[in-house]
């Protein structure tokens, strides 16, 4: 994960993930236990690598607009004024 | 290293895929008929160029099918050969955990291109060229979109739960690989963590949950069809940047342990330390060795002057903030044949494994061609009241030259141990250390230190 990133996400996931994992029972084999949580661990943060994605082409967008329309409110002949 | 009669190394007999052996000398590799299509795509698909180009795999050449011990083969391959073997148990902090990264890097790598590690055993790593290298060019298996990697668990259990322990509770923990080879079990690492280890969403999910889910699905048993399409490549690149950038964030720093000020510690004036280096590079040229161990090494001060020579240098200490200030120069420096290594003379790493075949000794991986021990002596002499005879005896068989340094009984650090001890030395003498000495090597040169009354001494085994 990026160094960048708010550290409550994945924090909030984890507790998710604690309310499917309760109490163990005997420990026999640990192979199928690994590949569960390995899936429900991909799952999560599979989930939020695409928001995180989809909140950055978001954010972009919203940014893309507001700059449009600020240079379409500037008045024409303003760059020759400078 | 000891092989079998076919040359079969011991340690080499679990992958279905081939082994190791040996021949005059040299180490080779079979590849059976069962692995011929994959080993195909790993030489075809650019993985094996693109890893070795990195540094991240060993290069091999095509060695005659002829040498293979048994029929089955479709290929025999010499990889380069290593400087030296060294085991998990054995490395400092930092090695660990440029070995974990390195490993998560190969994986990547390779499912890029089509292939994936079947494995992810910390004994497949060693040091090559100073950096750590997967030595097990047949790792690979064909990556099958939609299955979990099932390397996971073995990944966590070699590297991220001792680095987990080592960083959070104590740097010796990564002993306890010595005792288990297979890593350690999550519920044993879930257990020695600190709570706090569970505010970290990397140590929580991969450690303590894993731990949980293990023991939740004890019963279960799954086959490898049950988890197809559970788990896209997508996730798997997520899975795999999660678990790099807890490792990451796993940090130790020996600055910050009673270690610190170790390196700095010296019983010689600058006219003594200069004096002394210099003496050492002269027997080092003169001995001619091609191959040292570097007893007692510290920070690797000496270890440095043998491996000016372009010889494999095995630095071997008891301090593990020493070895890794010493592994953390060498990898900053680029330096291609030190090989730092975590190890107590007075108890040397045992053999271990299948028939305690699978994991050498370290008095089993010599001998080197030159055995340094400076300022060693009268630590283990005192230290660990061991007779000359023993230690004339024990270095000796770890190989045919020796430089050793005696350290006078009015030395300021002789004296300092004596002085925790209730009863006295009277065979520590400079007389009985060459007697004793004297009846298994030849002395071949000795000078005393300027500037100190310790003295260097050259020897070759009768």
């Amino acid at each position: 994960m990026a160094g960048g990133r708010p550290v409550f996400l994945p924090g909030l996931c984890s507790a998710l993930l604690m309310t499917v994992l309760l109490a163990g029972r005997r420990y026999i084999d640990p192979g199928s236990g690994s590949f569960a949580i390995q899936i429900i661990i991909a799952a999560v943060l599979g989930g939020l690598l695409t928001a995180r994605l989809w909140l950055r082409h978001i954010f972009w967008r919203a940014l893309g607009l507001v700059r449009r329309r600020k240079t379409e409110e500037r008045p024409a002949g303003d760059e020759a004024d400078r | 290293m000891s092989s079998g009669t076919d040359g079969r190394l011991p340690g080499s007999f679990r992958d279905p895929a081939g082994f190791v052996f040996q021949r005059d000398g040299t180490f080779y590799r079979q590849v059976n008929r069962s692995y011929q299509a994959t080993f195909a795509t790993l030489m075809g698909s650019g993985l094996y160029a693109k890893l070795v180009e990195q540094g991240l795999l060993i290069p091999h050449q095509t060695a005659a099918l002829g040498l293979a011990p048994e029929p089955d083969a479709v290929a025999v391959i010499k990889p380069e050969q290593l400087g030296f073997v060294s085991y998990p148990f054995e490395w400092s902090f930092s090695q660990l955990k440029a070995s974990a990264l390195a490993t998560l890097r190969i994986q990547r790598v390779a499912v890029g291109h089509g292939l994936s590690l079947k494995d992810a055993s910390a004994y497949n790593m060693q040091l090559h060229g100073g950096r750590p290298t997967l030595i097990d060019t047949l790792s690979f298996e064909p990556y099958e979109a939609g299955l979990p990697w099932v390397g996971y668990r073995q990944f966590c259990q070699h590297f991220l739960a001792p680095l987990a322990l080592m960083a959070y509770r104590d740097v010796r923990l990564g002993t306890l690989l010595q005792s288990h080879l297979d890593g350690l079990s999550m519920d044993l690492a879930a257990r020695l963590l600190p709570w706090r280890t569970r505010l970290r969403p990397g140590l929580l999910m991969h450690l303590h949950l894993h731990s949980r889910a293990q023991a939740r699905h004890a019963d279960s048993s799954r086959n490898r069809d049950s988890l197809k399409e559970r788990m896209s490549q997508r996730r798997l690149e997520a899975l795999l940047e999660s678990l790099e950038s807890t490792v990451r964030r796993l940090s130790w720093n020996p600055d910050e342990t009673p270690w610190a000020s170790y390196g700095d510690q010296s019983s010689y004036s600058d006219a003594g330390q200069a004096d002394k280096e210099r003496l050492v590079a002269d027997y080092l040229a003169q001995a001619d060795a091609k191959s040292v161990w570097d007893l007692g090494g510290n920070v690797g001060i000496f270890s440095r002057i043998a491996a000016a020579k372009d010889v494999p240098v095995v630095s071997i200490d008891s301090d593990p903030g020493a070895i890794d200030l010493n592994y953390r120069r060498m990898a900053e420096s680029g330096e291609r044949t030190i090989y730092p290594i975590v190890a107590d003379l007075t108890s040397p790493s045992p053999a271990l494994g299948w028939a305690n075949r699978e994991v050498n000794s370290l008095t089993e991986r010599g001998p080197a061609g030159l055995v340094m021990a400076l300022a060693l002596v009268h630590h283990l002499a005192i230290g660990n009241n061991t007779h000359f005879e023993r230690l004339a005896r024990f270095f000796g068989g770890l190989g045919r030259r020796l430089l050793i340094e005696f350290v006078p009984p009015d030395d300021a650090m002789v004296l300092r141990l004596l002085a925790m001890r209730n009863h006295t030395f009277p065979w520590y003498t400079q007389g009985e250390f060459e007697a004793a000495f004297g009846r298994r090597f030849w002395i071949e040169r000795s000078d005393g230190i300027a500037d100190s009354k310790r003295r260097l001494y050259l020897m070759e085994s009768m």
